[in-house]
């Protein structure tokens, strides 16, 4: 009986669902323990396969490759290249993209007219393409960033057409019920109400294009990132070629923290759309 | 004088794409509401009665009869006819002060004037201190006070309330009871409110629309005798009158539901 008093009057232990708010340490080892599992995972099973450094290169020498590309000054320019490839691309399918899901959004006709259309397009991947646009526009920055291009939109405008269908209708009624216009409704409702949708589509978007944005590299050999693995495998570099996987991994990572991320916690976080 | 709203032999009836039927909610529906009025229209579930509100709203389109407000015919959603929803439907992405002057915004009032609206009306639903919150940040009582300072700040003619009570806890919906009764005495406005409780509808009305089972219809019309300012919570259970109207109301819509229950029995 004691007992059963003692253990109900102890304080009952926190439990914690999620790594916030708690201390630095803890914090520490959220953001890189994960990464230091796949280090030792990786380095271990080089020790464990007897791994020469031809096949599997060491983490550190990959990073003294990064060192010497970045030295050498192929780096600064490949990563410039890649980026203003998936900017240029980025900015086209974004802004393409959104208004064609805003109007399939809206409008049943349209709907009816261009989503099988899309649809069917969409499963064609961008990279079955790539033959076609090199014929039509030849090794140039042209067909890579239209490859790219197409990736991105697909992801961007089923997202932004989802957001705009799952509006409730009761707040286009509400503004209805205010005297709101047409315009009113669109402007003041059906777009910031699609907006989480339609971030989370450009989030994903620019994840494909960046997919696409290596392959094509690879394939056209006008530089970037892409180009740097490829031709490093060609010269039997290894550990450059994971540099180069590293930095596509880093470089990602630095865009959706740096661009991406504060957008979606500059709007809908702050509205509570999407939990904290 | 005109009546504020005027519901003339009103009818609908919508195709259900599932079923394939076309189905009659409203018959023949008529009443009038005089300006200043707090009607309640109560019902069995299922009779129409949101359908109803949603008509003078201008949301949906009816299949016969009409409706005017000061004499004009509604044909579509007006600033007239301001409309207070079950679910909340203020906007997330609008602060509490952007939510109530939205109407203003929308009618281009200048931002002092609605400033001082906007003021006016967090006092009235008792919102100080919450102005900048964001939506997420209230509970569901706090936001349908917002929803109802946004209706209330754009001036409608008539506020049309569809069960904005419904989503609240019990004890929230008991208190704002009491704030929606106060409110429409300080805003003097004519409201028409669709409830299915009965001690809702006797409690705010000063008359009481009763409607029939599916297909609706007008059963009855009950006066509630007693003035607004004169009922509060719990004092309104020792009035005698008071408890045989709730009671006499409580078994017209039983027997509309026993009735269906029949109707429907026999159907299947």
């Amino acid at each position: 009986m004691a007992a059963t008093l003692e253990a109900a009057s102890a304080k009952p232990k926190a439990i914690k669902l999620t790594p916030d708010g708690s201390s630095l340490w803890e914090r520490l080892f959220f953001a890189v323990g994960p990464y230091l599992f796949l280090i030792l995972l990786w380095e271990g099973l080089r020790r464990l396969l007897h791994a020469d450094a031809s096949t599997m290169p060491s983490l550190w020498s990959a990073v003294e490759a990064i060192g010497r590309v970045a030295a050498n000054g192929i780096l600064p320019d490949y990563i410039f290249h890649s980026l203003e490839r998936i900017t240029v691309a980025g900015s086209i399918s974004v802004v393409i993209g959104v208004s064609v899901g805003i109007t399939i959004g809206l409008n049943a006709t349209a709907a009816a007219l261009f989503l099988p259309v899309i649809r069917y397009f969409n499963s064609l991947a961008g990279i079955a393409w790539l033959p076609l646009f090199l014929i039509w526009f030849g090794f140039n920055d042209k067909t890579i960033i239209l490859s790219i291009s197409y990736n991105l939109f697909f992801p961007v405008v089923f997202n932004t057409i989802i957001g705009i269908r799952t509006v409730p209708k009761v707040f286009r009624q509400g503004v209805l019920t205010l005297g709101g216009s047409w315009r009113d409704v669109v402007f003041g409702v059906m777009l910031p109400g699609a907006l989480p949708n339609v971030i989370s589509g450009i989030r994903l978007g620019v994840a494909y294009g960046w997919r696409a944005l290596i392959a094509s590299e690879m394939l056209l050999g006008l530089g970037g990132i892409g180009y740097m693995i490829f031709k490093a495998q060609a010269n039997d570099l290894t550990d450059r070629i994971l540099a180069g996987m590293l930095l596509i991994g880093i470089l990602w990572s630095l865009m959706d923290y740096l661009i991406l991320q504060p957008l979606e916690e500059a709007t809908i976080r702050r509205w509570g759309l999407v939990r904290r | 004088m005109p009546y504020k709203i005027s519901v003339r032999g009103l009818v609908h009836q919508y195709y259900n794409r599932h079923t394939k039927e076309t189905v009659l909610a409203l018959k023949d529906i008529s009443f009038d509401v005089n300006a200043g009025e707090f009607v309640t229209i109560v019902g069995p579930s299922g009779c129409g009665k949101s359908t109803l509100l949603s008509l003078i709203a201008g949301l949906r389109k009816p299949s016969a009869g009409e409706i005017l407000v000061d004499g004009v015919a509604v044909s579509g959603p007006g600033v007239d006819r301001g409309m207070v929803f079950q679910e909340f439907a203020i906007l997330p992405w609008r602060t509490v002060q952007q939510n109530i002057g939205h109407g203003l915004e929308i009618q281009k009032v200048s931002k002092e004037k609605r400033d001082s609206v906007i003021a006016r009306y967090v006092e009235m639903v008792g919102l100080q201190g919450f102005e900048n919150k964001y939506p997420y940040e209230l509970s569901g009582g706090m936001k349908q006070r917002v929803a109802v300072a946004r209706t209330l700040a754009a001036n409608p003619k008539v506020v049309l309330m569809d069960e904005p009570l419904a989503a609240l806890d019990a004890q929230t919906r008991v208190t704002l009871r009491e704030e929606i009764l106060r409110i429409s005495l300080e805003a003097a406005c004519t409201i028409l409110f669709v409830t299915h409780s009965v001690d809702e509808a006797v409690f705010l009305g000063d008359r009481v629309v009763i409607l029939s089972r599916h297909p609706g219809e007008v059963k009855e019309i009950v006066t509630i005798p007693s003035s607004r300012e004169e009922r509060r919570y719990p004092s309104i259970h020792e009035n005698q009158r008071f408890e045989e109207i709730k009671h006499h109301v409580f078994q017209s819509i039983r027997q509309e539901v026993e009735m269906a229950d029949e109707t429907t029995m026999r159907v299947e």
